[in-house]
């Protein structure tokens, strides 16, 4: 069964048919969130989010582009609202993380440095342009073609080729910048 | 010292644990219990204007059902009943009137 009979089947209520499109796709769209926000747990209730927003616009899908730039539109949309939610209660997550770290005893230090490294890349990942980081998480998370990262962004090709180049860029000078030793 | 070639091995591998990273493996059900809860609180769901509706049809009754309650209540007195709660009645009054009689 092509995916376009499997969204026929769903339309006319077929609701398990719908398992199997998640099946499908939860693992790129999962990839996709956790490129985007970093966390597990978060990009599990992302996918989560998506899917329930697929189900209930499904009537909508045209056809016109592929129902998977669709579903990464959906998803890189999704990630955004989620991302600029988490930032407005941002100041009570640092609070606790400041907590959690000041408990620690001098033990954890090789962790800390460790997940210090891997902050710094998170970090310079998050500071790139939101351009930027879209074209680099989905060519590089999802390892998708440029064509099609062009047709999720809605941007011709070169345009986005300039966007990958700009962020390997950008981010190797701000590594180089945060992980020089002093 | 931290060379290009050490921050371009860096980031592959973070990219790489991030990218291996497994969702739990029962998300799609979850999904799926997510879609059915939605779908059920659609279902529940009553239009506004239904709402408003069923409050003043609800309140329309209920006034005219106590008006017409009122309407319907008749006394049941009547002369006799006057006769039995007259305390002259109910006390023989002549008892007390015999005492020029004795």
């Amino acid at each position: 069964m092509n995916e376009i009979e499997l969204i026929h089947r769903i339309l006319e209520g077929n609701q398990q048919d719908f398992a199997l499109l998640i099946k499908k796709y939860e693992t790129n769209v999962f990839r996709t969130a956790i490129g985007l926000v970093h966390s597990k747990e978060d990009a599990e209730e992302i996918t989560q989010d998506v899917f329930v927003k697929v189900y209930r616009s499904l009537s909508s899908f045209s056809g016109k582009s592929a129902f998977s730039t669709w579903l990464y539109r959906i998803t890189v949309n999704s990630s955004l609202n989620f991302l600029r939610k988490k930032k407005r209660s941002g100041f009570w997550i640092g609070l606790s993380d400041l907590l959690q770290i000041a408990s620690k005893d001098r033990a954890a230090e090789t962790i800390m440095t460790e997940k210090s490294e891997k902050a710094v890349i998170q970090q310079a990942i998050d500071s790139l342009p939101e351009k930027q980081r879209l074209a680099f998480v989905l060519a590089k998370y999802e390892e998708l073609p440029q064509k099609q990262v062009a047709e999720i962004m809605n941007l011709s090709e070169g345009s986005v080729e300039q966007l990958i180049l700009r962020a390997k860029s950008n981010l190797r000078k701000k590594l180089e910048k945060e992980l020089e030793e002093p | 010292m931290i060379t290009k070639k050490n921050i371009d091995q860096l980031l592959e591998d973070f990219l790489k644990e991030e990218r291996n990273t497994e969702p739990n493996p029962f998300l799609s059900t979850r999904i799926m219990a997510a879609i059915e809860k939605k779908k059920d609180e659609q279902l529940m769901q009553v239009s506004p204007v239904w709402k408003t509706a069923v409050v003043a049809v609800s309140l329309f009754v209920a006034v005219f059902s106590g008006i017409a309650a009122g309407n319907l209540y008749q006394s049941n007195t009547n002369a006799t009943d006057v006769v039995l709660i007259n305390d002259g009645s109910m006390e023989n009054l002549g008892l007390y009137n015999q005492i020029g009689n004795e």
